[in-house]
Formats: structure tokens, C-alpha cells, sequence
């Protein structure tokens, strides 16, 4: 199954909508999409909307942190936004939790990263 | 095999493809709402199966061997267990070498309540797993 990513770019960040399962069979997908997007772009800070995403697996969790690396190395800042109980238990499970920045709206997200500066 | 495990057993084959992993997750959803378990139950069990059958999948990904991951479910007492069997990875299904591995691995030993992995040379690599079903 596909995963479904929007994108949206407004002056201060990218915004990437993600819908349905991150797993081995899609997660490159998510991944390519980010660094086509970013490549080039004018402001290297992302929001991951996880709010419509029902499964994630070690692999999707693996390419978050990528991401977060790429991110980090292009002097960009990476939030992440979700409310899922269960996609935040693998997060706190792994540890990821304490590496991530994770808040539950969109607009909470914008606010971290103004806030960051 | 007991009387309760044997009327208990279901068994599914998929090709070691990461595009059967979905079908993995409904197979185990469908399983466990014979129990009736809580929501994050079944959801604690698709994780940890997903993972090992990931880690299968990538383990033969390099020798490019299509064949079957089987993955076996029944009651026993308390707990429901599952097997999950492989021929083709080169890796423990358990085991591995990367960071996702390594999320992987933890993953299935947090949410389930028992792991046992029986890996020998040159034979089926085999991990069974139990998940306690909760008293009503």
C-alpha cells in the first residue's frame, strides 16, 4: 500500500502531510519525497504531520531519523506532529521520544519553530 | 501438539516481500479478535510479527531467494504464541546489523511477553513469541 504524502511550502517551512502505513515496503517513498522536496528549497525546516498515519515500523521510525540528520545537517529544524497513543508508544518504547520534537496540532508545530527561531 | 493448541492453530505463508507485510498485519488483527484482546494488544502482537518478518525480509534481500516466511498461531493456557519460520535470511530473525535493527529488536522484546529465537547453521531460522491474554 502506497503512502499518501502532501506537501505544502510556505515561507519558513515545509509542511508534509503523511496518510496511512510507513513500513519496509513504502518508507523510501517518504524519504525520497522529503529530499527531492528540500533539495534546493529556500528554507530547510519541516513538519511531519503524522495525524493520519495508522502504522509505523522500525524502518519508517529509521527514516524519521534520517531525515532528522539531513534536516539538522542542512541547519534546518524538524517537528514532528501527532496524537496517536499507539504510534507514540513505539516512539517512547524506542527512545525516540527524547529526540524528537513531537506536538499534537499542526499550529503547535508552527509555534515550536518560531519559537526556535 | 496439545488438544488446545491444535484447535486453536492458524497458519499463514507469504513470500519474503515487504509488500506482504500488510497482509501480515490483518492476518494478525483477524487472529486476535478471536480473543477479543484489548486494542493495544493486537496491536503490541502486529508489531512485534511485522518486525521479524521484516527482518526476514531484508535478511534475504541480498541473495535475491524469493521464498516463504510462515508464521504459525495458537493458545496455549494463558498466552497466545506465535512462530514465525524462514529459510532465507541469513540473520537470526531476530538479530541484525543497522540502527533500524536495532529499534526492530526492541520493539519485539517490549511488547511481547516472551521470545525465544532457535536459529541453527544452514537450517530454518525460527522465533516464537507469546503474548499473554489478559483474565477476563
Amino acid at each position: 500500500m502506497d503512502v499518501k504524502m502532501e506537501v505544502k511550502r510556505e515561507e519558513d517551512y515545509i509542511l508534509f502531510s503523511v496518510t496511512g502505513e510507513i513500513d519496509l515496503y513504502n518508507a523510501k517513498q517518504l524519504k525520497d519525497k522529503v529530499n527531492t522536496t528540500t533539495e534546493n528549497a529556500k528554507t530547510q525546516n519541516l513538519i511531519l504531520n503524522l495525524l493520519e498515519v495508522d502504522y509505523i515500523d522500525s524502518t519508517g521510525l529509521g527514516i524519521l531519523i534520517g531525515i532528522k540528520r539531513r534536516t539538522s545537517e542542512n541547519n534546518g529544524k524538524m517537528v514532528l506532529v501527532l496524537v496517536s497513543e499507539r504510534i507514540s508508544k513505539l516512539f517512547e518504547i524506542t527512545g525516540l521520544s527524547n529526540i524528537f520534537v513531537i506536538k499534537s496540532s499542526i499550529q503547535e508545530a508552527v509555534e515550536e519553530l518560531q519559537k526556535q527561531g | 501438539m496439545k488438544d488446545q493448541a491444535k484447535d486453536s492453530l492458524v497458519e499463514l505463508k507469504i513470500p519474503n516481500k515487504p509488500e506482504f507485510l500488510r497482509v501480515v498485519r490483518l492476518f494478525i488483527s483477524g487472529y486476535a479478535s478471536r480473543w477479543q484482546l484489548p486494542v493495544d494488544e493486537v496491536e503490541d502482537i502486529k508489531v512485534a510479527i511485522s518486525e521479524v518478518c521484516n527482518n526476514a525480509i531484508k535478511g534475504s534481500d541480498e541473495s535475491g531467494e524469493i521464498s516463504q516466511i510462515k508464521i504459525k498461531c495458537w493458545q496455549l493456557e494463558d498466552y497466545l504464541v506465535f512462530e514465525i519460520k524462514d529459510k532465507s535470511s541469513k540473520n537470526s530473525l531476530i538479530e541484525g546489523e543497522s540502527e533500524e535493527d536495532g529499534l526492530g529488536m526492541l520493539l519485539i522484546k517490549t511488547l511481547m511477553d516472551e521470545v525465544e529465537v532457535i536459529s541453527d547453521v544452514d537450517k530454518d531460522k525460527k522465533i516464537i513469541m507469546k503474548k499473554k491474554i489478559q483474565p477476563d
